[in-house]
């Protein structure tokens, strides 16, 4: 059990870690898509890390794994928010790659330069 | 007496340059002129592709002038970073429009697409302009910002064409940008 929750505590310092380092570089970026993408990328690392954190008390407090109660609940939800996050932010990678893709006008220049 | 200038002066600073970057400081009188001749120079007579970010004039008129002054726009990949889009980033065949000169981040990552998309081995990208920049953000961001655009045309081992207008240029910046250039063309006197 004791191993359990080093893991958990662990895995909430690296989640954090990696919200902080996100945050880093969303102060660094001026607006407009890259930043949008970093802040939906940054809601579907927090909720991950609050579904540790609920994770790493109920590890301490040695609070039972049960659906049927109400502790049950909430890691849930958390974990369903962030894979509804990653869906949104896969979203935004794929309009990014349309909006800064430019393979097709290299082909295009490609072929004229052949002729 | 400024006609015959343009052309001849920016092929004598490169002629023997194979990548370079070159700042170009020019008089608001000649800035359109000078623009289409530098272009005209690299497109017709190079026969280069490349990538031109505006800051000044829309893709449209762009395409115009280009179309007026018998430049091939087909090899040229447009950034458009003036025109106020109706979607955030809005994208037409050989043109982004990025929506405000303030999203350097934006304008960072579609140059590097828009450069690394080129096929040929030779490639220009065409800064139009650096006044521009210093409109919409802070003087410390537009350094960075300069020393970044630099710094990349370094690494992709391309030709840069900085241009920046005469009047009102912050020499500040023209002088830290000048440190990164291999040559600095002054056209116009005024």
């Amino acid at each position: 059990m004791v191993s359990i929750t080093i893991i958990s505590i662990t895995t909430v310092i690296f989640g954090i870690a990696a919200l902080m380092l996100a945050s880093r570089a969303r102060s660094r970026l001026s607006p407009g898509s890259i930043r949008k993408y970093i802040d939906n990328f940054s809601v579907c690392l927090a909720f991950i890390v609050i579904f540790s954190v609920w994770l790493t008390i109920r590890s301490i407090t040695y609070e039972e794994v049960s659906l049927s109660g109400f502790s049950g609940y909430p890691e849930l939800i958390f974990i369903v928010f962030a894979y509804v996050g990653f869906v949104i932010a896969s979203y935004r990678v794929s309009k990014i790659s349309e909006e800064f893709g430019f393979k097709d006008e290299g082909k295009e220049i490609q072929k004229i330069v052949k002729k | 007496m400024v006609n015959l200038g343009i052309k001849d002066k920016f092929k004598k600073e490169v002629k023997n340059l194979k990548d370079y970057i070159v700042l170009v400081i020019v008089n608001s009188q000649i800035y359109q002129k000078s623009n289409l001749e530098i272009l005209n120079f690299l497109v017709n007579e190079q026969k280069i592709p490349g990538v031109y970010v505006t800051l000044n004039k829309p893709f449209e008129v762009m395409q115009r002038l280009l179309k007026q002054n018998k430049i091939d726009s087909r090899f040229v990949i447009f950034i458009d970073c003036i025109t106020k889009a109706a979607e955030e980033n809005k994208r037409v065949k050989n043109c982004l429009y990025i929506g405000s000169p303030e999203k350097l981040s934006d304008i960072s990552v579609a140059m590097d697409q828009a450069v690394k998309a080129l096929p040929t081995k030779e490639k220009f990208i065409f800064f139009d302009s650096i006044n521009t920049l210093g409109v919409f953000n802070k003087p410390g961001t537009v350094a960075r910002f300069v020393y970044f655009l630099a710094s990349k045309i370094r690494e992709w081992k391309i030709k840069g064409v900085i241009i920046s207008i005469k009047k009102g240029s912050d020499e500040a910046l023209i002088n830290e940008l000048v440190q990164f250039c291999d040559a600095r063309i002054d056209l116009g006197g005024v």
